[in-house]
């Protein structure tokens, strides 16, 4: 899995001083994928949960908005 | 520059899916991923507990780069109207997929599992795909 992703980041690589959003993404899938801990995994798992929860809500806010506007 | 992200987002969000698929496999993708981070293959009950973990991980962070696609085109004022209105229905189809996996991953039934890592990643393949052809 690891070595997937980082087989990808030429890819990116003129990509991440542009964006703050991916650059904390692709670490936060690096040191998540790494963990042979489960407990580490355990809680990554539920930080990543209540992010993409949040996140979902925001998204969905803001395409009702766009929505509306289009 | 927005659509250059928003691509490169989604091939690392459908590796990620992959990734998630891979690990369905069990024991032969436990030894890749210990080899992949260059340590030696822990033991066999472990190995698919932690790969479930990364597995849902896997999936979560696919829905993750998915939506800052879209949430980039949206922001970027490229994603409107009706486009808006249809993408805010695979996003929802997307989320409620992945509560569908963190279900099952509670539950700890390999066969929920599986199928519902499969349905979340094309779920997301989807959301993906239409941030893409929209952004």
């Amino acid at each position: 899995m690891l070595t997937t992703l980082l087989k990808l980041l030429p890819v990116v690589g003129s990509i991440v001083a542009k964006s703050d959003d991916f650059i904390g993404w692709f670490n936060d899938a690096k040191a998540m994928l790494s963990s042979q801990d489960q407990e580490t995994a355990q809680a990554a798992l539920a930080d990543i949960q209540a992010d993409n929860d949040e996140g979902h809500a925001r998204l969905q806010a803001k395409l009702q908005a766009a929505s509306q506007a289009g | 520059m927005k659509k250059l992200l928003i691509s490169a987002i989604a091939a690392l969000a459908l590796a990620g899916c992959t990734a998630a698929q891979l690990a369905e496999n069990g024991a032969r993708v436990a030894a890749a991923t210990a080899d992949a981070v260059g340590v030696a293959p822990p033991a066999s009950v472990t190995d698919q507990t932690v790969l479930d973990e990364q597995a849902a991980l896997a999936a979560e962070l696919a829905y993750k780069a998915a939506r800052l696609a879209v949430e980039t085109g949206v922001d970027a004022g490229v994603i409107t109207g009706a486009t808006a209105a249809r993408i805010a229905e695979l996003d929802q189809r997307a989320y409620l997929a992945l509560a569908v996996v963190r279900q099952a991953y509670s539950a700890g039934n390999a066969t929920s599992y599986s199928q519902a890592l499969t349905s979340a990643r094309a779920a997301i393949t989807d959301l993906m795909a239409i941030a893409k052809k929209e952004s």
